[in-house]
């Protein structure tokens, strides 16, 4: 012991004089330089909220314990149940984010997951909807598109996530947050005319009655944004200047959807999926070769009515939709009985009428576990009359509904008064939850206040219903 | 009538009083080409580890910034200036370049004091008000504490090498009072137009490019006068 002990000091004379005589002033800057530049390295993960929090998750995940074991990927060795999850949050409220890889960075820093998913489970958010299809493109490693497309998986993804992709990270560490993780197909239907699946395809994609298959910005009115700037399209992370939809009454367009569906709950430990407004077909549409021919057959040879508001062509045209939507939720359940079938569309009367979106059929059906309304309102009593709705309000004796709110987007800056008086009308029409749309404008630069002011409003909004 | 027709007797003028300023001050006249290598430099790099710095320091407003973003923020420009100044002088002045790294030290110092003094990290702060005229009286009462505050810790470091050191005090302080100034109103006409808080970013990044090309005028100054007798390296 003694000896140990001499040799230590020994040790420390010898380094002390080593910096002591033998280096310069300049080297000896370089001393607590080096440890700056460690404290930098450290914090710079976390990104904007420098807390040891980081360090304590990441030696976590380095040494996984019996309380904090990092989820497979198989759902049969999963250690949390999705069952567990989903009900315990069905006891309480659904606080739920989307989050995008469009006009956000999230996906693509390396940094930007794990950062979203602890300062989402610090305020009390307990479901996430991240993005796992868009523009034609996934988010997750997709065999299906690899044979289709060549790309497994969006190019920028892949190289900012080498070894992980982003879906898998997400339920790495939104498990050990106890976040429900809700895989959402974004884009649904909705393809850019320029991508591989729409250029190698063309005969997936649906047209209007004037044989274009371009989307016109009218299909996207109610919730959606007006026509796109150049600006905006440069904001919107280099959004696709034209747009247009792949069949859902096509064979082959289903057989790509349950497809990319079912790799997502037999690969990953999700609670479920999600589809929102996206999932439909626009009601200009459905003028197409292959669904006049389907149309033809059933009706003895007549063409489709020219109005495509037509009472009767919007109800086949949804009633067939409504097919795939059961065939899809009786696959999703074969493989993955737990998961959960999430659906997040416009209200009900527009959600038909322009969509064919016949959501309340579906309800019915029982094809639909969880609902989560858009109500992307600016004023509260045009807000609080959709909550009013009978047919919300009949859902809600069925399944849990919880209501969309629009945080904002670049374009259009929502004030967190406003955030704060439709989280509470939702709460007093006892809507099971809200959802938020979305994660960048929760608490960011790209809001109306200061980020820091931001999270302490959210903090104190939900901090008011402890889960 | 020609230019240096019309030009002569303005600069006949001035002359005079311009050399007995220049010999009042101990101006003299600095190499063109390392005095722009060395604003350039200084400028740049100065403004980019601002920019590096959003990464680490989340821009709030008044009383939102804690003392490790301050000290973070300001060890980031502090470090990006020492490499500038160790660089100019790497093949010129021993005594500048061998002393270079107290400027960083100070700045980090400066910034954590500020800090700690409830001034916060100004040059990541953005004014609660909306109202343009407190902006810019609040822009120029605040940044001249802060520039003082920090001129007084880059003075501590770099008396002994600089000749009338002292100059960089007033000088500072005078920079960053019209620079904030300046960037909080930019900031909130913005921010008035697009309701975004990113306007105060992009404010403080205009901020914080005044701040780096004046005090980079004021330090091609300073160090290229004659160092004082007294001067010694660490």
């Amino acid at each position: 012991m003694r000896s140990r002990f001499t040799s230590l000091r020994r040790l420390i004379s010898r380094w002390r004089f080593v910096i002591t005589q033998q280096c310069t002033p300049q080297q000896l800057a370089l001393i607590p330089l080096c440890l700056f530049l460690l404290l930098l390295i450290l914090l710079g993960n976390s990104h904007q909220q420098p807390d040891v929090a980081l360090i304590q998750t990441r030696l976590n995940e380095a040494q996984p314990t019996e309380t904090n074991r990092v989820p497979p990927l198989e759902p049969a060795q999963a250690e949390i149940n999705p069952t567990d999850i989903n009900s315990k949050i069905h006891e309480s409220e659904i606080r739920g984010v989307w989050i995008t890889n469009v006009a956000s960075s999230v996906m693509f820093a390396p940094w930007g997951i794990p950062r979203a998913v602890r300062q989402l489970a610090k305020m009390n958010f307990n479901t996430v909807y991240p993005v796992v299809w868009n523009r034609g493109k996934s988010f997750y490693h997709s065999d299906t598109l690899k044979r289709l497309t060549g790309n497994a998986i969006a190019p920028m993804i892949s190289l900012t996530h080498p070894t992980e992709d982003p879906l898998a990270e997400m339920l790495r560490t939104g498990h050990q947050q106890n976040l429900r993780i809700i895989p959402w197909f974004e884009y649904g239907f909705m393809v850019p005319l320029g991508s591989k699946l729409a250029t190698q395809h063309p005969d997936w994609l649906t047209a209007r009655q004037n044989g274009s298959h371009e989307l016109h910005e009218s299909n996207l009115t109610g919730n959606r944004q007006s026509k796109a700037t150049f600006l905006s399209r440069l904001l919107g992370s280099g959004a696709p200047k034209s747009l247009g939809w792949l069949n859902p009454l096509h064979p082959e367009v289903q057989t790509l959807i349950s497809a990319l569906v079912q790799e997502v709950i037999s690969q990953y430990d999700v609670e479920g999926i999600q589809f929102d407004d996206h999932f439909s077909l626009p009601a200009d549409f459905g003028y197409d070769p292959y669904t006049v021919a389907l149309y033809q057959a059933e009706h003895d040879g007549q063409l489709p009515p020219n109005r495509s508001d037509n009472a009767d062509w919007l109800r086949w045209r949804a009633d067939k939709f409504s097919q795939f939507v059961g065939t899809l939720h009786d696959q999703v359940k074969a493989t993955c009985p737990t998961c959960l079938f999430s659906l997040s569309p416009n209200p009900a009367n527009f959600a038909y009428r322009f969509h064919l979106q016949d959501w309340r059929t579906w309800v019915a059906n029982d094809w639909i576990d969880e609902l989560v309304v858009q109500v992307y309102r600016d004023e509260l009593d045009s807000f609080e009359g959709e909550l009013a709705k009978e047919t919300l309000q009949s859902t809600m004796d069925r399944i849990p509904v919880s209501i969309g709110i629009l945080t904002g987007t670049w374009r259009r800056p929502i004030s967190f008064e406003q955030i704060r008086q439709q989280v509470v009308s939702s709460r007093d029409h006892h809507f099971s939850g809200v959802s938020f749309f979305y994660w960048d404008t929760l608490w960011s630069y790209f809001t109306p206040e200061s980020p820091q002011k931001r999270r302490q409003n959210f903090r104190e909004l939900l901090a008011d219903k402890p889960l | 009538m020609s230019f240096s027709n019309f030009s002569e007797p303005i600069l006949l003028r001035l002359t005079p009083q311009w050399v007995a300023f220049s010999r009042r001050w101990g101006l003299r006249a600095v190499p063109i080409k390392a005095g722009a290598t060395l604003w350039l430099g200084w400028t740049g790099l100065t403004w980019l580890a601002f920019v590096g710095s959003l990464l680490f320091v989340e821009v709030g407003e008044r009383s939102d910034l804690s003392l490790l973003e301050g000290v973070l923020g300001g060890g980031l420009i502090g470090l990006a200036q020492w490499q500038t100044l160790r660089f100019a002088f790497k093949q010129g002045s021993q005594v500048y370049w061998k002393s270079s790294h107290r400027w960083m030290v100070a700045s980090v110092l400066g910034w954590g004091g500020l800090t700690l003094f409830h001034v916060g990290a100004l040059g990541w702060m953005a004014p609660g008000t909306q109202n343009l005229f407190y902006r810019s009286l609040f822009g120029v009462l605040y940044g001249g504490y802060v520039g003082a505050g920090l001129g007084v810790a880059q003075w501590l470091a770099i008396r002994q090498q600089v000749s009338q050191a002292w100059r960089w005090v007033p000088l500072s302080s005078g920079i960053w009072a019209v620079a904030i100034a300046l960037g909080w109103l930019i900031g909130g006409c913005l921010r008035a137009v697009s309701h975004l808080f990113i306007s105060e970013v992009v404010g403080l990044m205009v901020a914080w490019g005044a701040i780096a090309a004046l005090s980079g005028i004021g330090i091609v100054g300073l160090f290229y006068q004659a160092p004082t007798k007294t001067t010694r390296a660490l």
